[in-house]
């Protein structure tokens, strides 16, 4: 009660709390801030890390009468796929529609490209977070 | 220690900037913390995902279209070779011989083959029809009118002759009166007696008839009836029967018979002198056989001081019954003196007599003792029934005279019956007898089993009167022995009685049933048979026919085992068929080779019936000194649900060894095309299990039912050989191979689980996948099939994709 009545009536304690508030608030907005950056940056490197997608498959056909290297596709990862480039021969194609596979989904993912029987391709698939698959197909 | 705390404590306190410091320092550890740990954990998590799919080796081992296995157990274990089939022949009657019954169309040529050409047989009448009553019971009357004691109503057949036997056993209350007894036909009197006891109540008078009736076609009635001389007195019938038995039926029956009613009196002393004195029949036999005499008078001396004589002459005095003992005067053959001349004795006769082919002379003579012509009979019948080959008959015969002053019953005459004999029966018993004194009674019986069925008590009015009497008796025989005997004593040691000339007939009284018999002979060979399979196909023309098959054995008809058969026919076809392989040879005879087989079919029916034979065959094998094996079984494809249009290929796998390499062994399996077993391979066999795998190649249709999909093969060597092989077999199967349908053999050889979720097939023209769903445990082999997949006949490709991202991959062709 002494302590009590004693800051009560010193006229001067006014100042530091404020202060003190004041850069309380301070610190838990740089905190906040900080600790949600962390998430987005977290969270953004998790996404990479959990990428996982195979090549089951790489067909050379020419079903349509043209020439096509299809590549099936399963996401295998913890989070969805999305492919958004696909490298021939370390040359990039745009000759290919946008495949997004779901966790545990798979699909086609039909590339146009002029191959020819008994050559050796790499193709490399690389998705949206920049992961990739590649390997070497030798057409038929 | 604690003042440096406190002091510490203070100085943060009174430092103002501390706090803030620690603040901050200790949240940017945990963001630090927080962000460091987020980024690891993950990365651990992702790093165990992809050491796990580096942990993951499944591999595909093989790939195959689906394929069955068929299997039949019975074709698994060791096998020996047995003795190969000898060679064979066959053989059939050629000769028929009906033993009852007549062959009415066929002959032994259509026994050669079961083709619907039938030897057919009409069954014959066999057994003996036959009535009667019987009692035992005691009737009393004490009048003088006669009154009914048996009575016999049966319908007789339109000129069917019968055999009519009574039989009577009478008592008297008095010795001054007559116990009186006829024997009627409806209203004929057939037989009438008169018989006074010398001892009143106990003498038990003994009356007996028989005669020739032929049927009219209806209802006959016979009759014993009963009555006493006069009132005062009673009369007892103490035993009785009435039996008629058909003889015109029966085969081979032959009889001969003469009766009259008429009386004959006042003969005088000198045999066959007088016409009435003498009655004569004549049997002619065709073949030698035994006759039963029957010859029954009433008699009557008419004097109480001289007696009546009778007696029976076969052949004119070939034999005289009774016979004459030595030193006797020529009326000693049967007489009897009247104790009151209104007394008319009962005599009666029989005999078992075996008469050779030709005529024989039978004569039934009476004459009177002493020179006063005062004797009389009346109610004469003489008979002659053939008993050889007509009736199933047992006699025993005693003529030489026996006497006794024993007062307990002594055997005369017996007759044992054996067990397999067993059945009704008709017993008679004759007996001639005398007693040596006139102060006492002497007793003659029938025993069966000593039991007494027929009785006489008799008191000699005349010490040299010989009485001849008959019982007669029914019984029914079990199947074990008994003894028939006729038997007397004297009922006092004072008194000697004389027997002399007793016969014992039983004639076996079968029910009357319908048989066709025949007995088939057949000639053969003079091997040594091995083994003998004898057949018989036939039906009858009606059902419930006891049929009975045996082929003669060692001099024999067996009744049991081997060369016997018994079976119900009826009117649907029937096959007997039997394989002897002990002794075969016994079946047929050892000088001569000719077999004999009798057929007898039976039914208790008065009906005829028809055997009809089709085939009679007789197969010999001979002994063979080789060894051979076969092993044959069905394996069974469910065609509803693999339909034919469906099978690729058929192969047959067989894992065998054998103990001994010396002879080939050959698969074959049954062409449903050609109905006939094609040869698929010949194996070399080894010592030690060898798995063979043979293939139906293109022509597998031929080799599946196309009805119920049975594919029939069997197994077996080359040719027989010397030695016994055994085979052993643990493997017999048949693989019917598919071509819709794929079984992935896959083995998953890494440390983890395998999910598989992706099955590849392709091809050059397709890359077609499929989705599936099973777990394969770290080590596990599985074999993963398809029944919706068709496998390329070109070369192609597998892939097997696990859930972790791993590949296996497997290339054919």
């Amino acid at each position: 009660m002494c302590m009590f009545l004693r800051f009560l009536m010193d006229r001067r304690a006014v100042s530091p709390v404020l202060s003190n508030l004041l850069l309380m608030v301070v610190a838990v907005a740089a905190m906040s801030i900080a600790a949600a950056t962390t998430y987005v940056v977290t969270a953004n490197l998790r996404e990479v890390m959990g990428e996982r997608f195979i090549i089951e498959d790489v067909w050379f056909n020419n079903e349509t009468r043209v020439n096509r290297i299809g590549v099936y596709i399963r996401n295998t990862g913890k989070v969805a796929i999305t492919v958004s480039a696909v490298y021939i021969n370390s040359t990039p194609t745009q000759a290919f529609a946008r495949l997004d596979l779901e966790i545990g989904s798979h699909g086609w993912l039909n590339i146009t490209y002029p191959w020819e029987s008994g050559n050796v391709y790499r193709i490399k698939i690389v998705t949206l977070r920049g992961n990739s698959v590649e390997g070497y197909y030798k057409a038929p | 220690m604690l003042k440096a705390i406190i002091r510490h404590l203070r100085r943060i306190k009174s430092d103002r900037r501390g706090v803030s410091n620690v603040l901050v320092v200790m949240l940017s550890l945990i963001l630090i913390t927080v962000i460091v740990a987020n980024v690891v954990l993950w990365s651990y998590q992702m790093s165990q995902f992809d050491w796990q799919k580096t942990q993951e080796n499944v591999k595909i081992s093989n790939v195959e279209p689906l394929s069955l296995r068929l299997e039949n157990n019975s074709l698994i274990g060791s096998f020996t070779e047995e003795k190969a089939a000898g060679v064979e022949w066959s053989f059939h009657p050629d000769v028929s011989d009906p033993i009852n019954g007549v062959i009415v169309s066929g002959t032994v040529d259509d026994l050669r083959n079961d083709d619907g050409s039938y030897m057919k047989i009409r069954s014959s009448l066999v057994g003996v029809t036959y009535y009667f009553i019987a009692s035992e019971t005691a009737f009393t009357v004490s009048s003088t009118q006669y009154s009914d004691y048996l009575s016999l109503t049966f319908q007789a057949e339109n000129q069917a002759e019968y055999l009519v036997l009574g039989y009577i056993e009478l008592t008297c209350s008095s010795t001054s009166r007559q116990a009186h007894a006829q024997f009627v036909q409806d209203s004929t009197v057939l037989a009438r007696y008169m018989d006074r006891p010398r001892v009143a109540n106990s003498e038990v008078m003994p009356q007996m008839f028989a005669y020739l009736y032929e049927g009219t076609g209806s209802s006959v009635t016979f009759k014993w009836q009963i009555a006493v001389s006069s009132s005062g007195a009673s009369v007892t019938a103490l035993r009785g029967g009435i039996y008629a038995i058909r003889l015109d039926n029966l085969p081979n029956a032959e009889y001969v018979g003469v009766y009259e009613s008429g009386e004959q009196v006042n003969v005088d002393n000198v045999w066959g002198n007088l016409q009435g004195d003498t009655y004569e029949i004549t049997v002619n036999p065709s073949t030698a056989g035994y006759y039963l005499i029957w010859a029954s008078a009433k008699v009557e001396s008419d004097s109480t001081l001289s007696s009546v004589s009778v007696r029976l002459n076969i052949d004119d005095g070939v034999e005289y019954i009774p016979y004459l003992v030595g030193g006797e005067s020529t009326w000693s053959y049967a007489r009897i003196e009247d104790t009151s001349t209104n007394e008319e004795h009962c005599f009666a006769i029989i005999a078992v007599r075996y008469f050779t082919a030709g005529a024989h002379s039978i004569k039934f003579q009476i004459a009177d003792t002493d020179t006063t012509p005062s004797a009389d009979w009346q109610y004469i019948s003489l008979l002659a029934i053939r008993l050889t080959d007509v009736f199933e008959f047992q006699a025993s015969s005693t003529v030489t005279q026996a006497q006794t002053t024993q007062t307990t019953l002594q055997t005369y005459t017996s007759l044992t019956i054996p067990p397999e004999r067993a059945g009704n029966y008709l017993v008679l018993g004759g007996i001639t007898t005398r007693g040596s004194s006139t102060s006492y009674s002497y007793e003659t019986t029938l025993t069966i089993d000593n039991v007494i069925y027929g009785q006489q008590q008799i008191r000699p009015q005349d010490v040299n009167d010989y009485v001849p009497k008959v019982f007669i008796q029914n019984i029914t025989l079990d199947d074990n022995p008994h003894v028939i005997a006729t038997k007397y004593r004297s009922l006092s040691s004072a008194m000697t009685v004389y027997v002399k000339n007793s016969d014992v007939l039983a004639i076996r009284l079968p029910p009357p049933r319908h048989v066709a018999e025949v007995e088939f002979t057949g000639n053969s060979n003079f091997e040594e048979w091995a083994s003998l399979n004898w057949t018989v196909n036939g039906k009858c023309t009606t059902d419930g026919v006891n049929a009975t098959f045996q082929l003669y054995q060692i001099n024999e008809y067996p009744n049991s085992g081997d060369g016997y058969n018994f079976t119900m026919m009826g009117t649907y076809d029937t096959t007997i068929s039997q394989t002897i392989t002990v002794n075969a040879t016994s079946f047929k005879d050892p000088v001569t080779s000719v077999w004999k087989l009798k057929i007898t079919a039976v039914k208790p029916t008065s009906t005829p019936f028809e055997l009809w034979l089709d085939l009679i065959e007789l197969k010999a094998q001979l002994e063979s000194k080789t060894y051979s094996l076969s092993i044959g079984g069905d394996f069974t494809l469910n065609l509803t649900r693999y339909p034919i249009e469906n099978i690729s290929f058929v192969k047959i796998n067989i894992r065998f060894k054998t103990n001994d390499t010396k002879e080939q062994w050959i698969l074959e399996a049954y062409n449903w095309i050609n109905n006939q077993y094609d040869k698929i391979e010949t194996i070399s066999p080894t010592l030690y299990f060898k798995d063979h795998t043979i293939s139906l190649e293109n022509s597998w249709q031929c080799y599946i039912n196309p009805n119920n999909g049975t594919i029939k093969l069997v197994f077996h060597d080359e040719n027989p050989d010397g030695a016994p092989t055994t085979v052993s077999i643990n493997s017999f199967t048949v693989k019917v191979g598919l071509k819709y349908g794929a079984i992935f053999m896959l083995k998953n050889e890494g440390a983890t689980t395998a999910h598989i979720v992706a099955l590849w097939i392709i091809t050059e023209k397709s890359h077609m996948r499929h989705s599936v769903d099973f777990f394969i445990n770290s080590g596990e082999t599985v074999d993963y099939s398809r029944e919706d997949l068709l496998l390329p006949s070109d070369g192609f490709i597998i892939k097997v994709v696990t859930e972790l991202g791993n590949v296996a991959v497997f290339s054919c062709g």
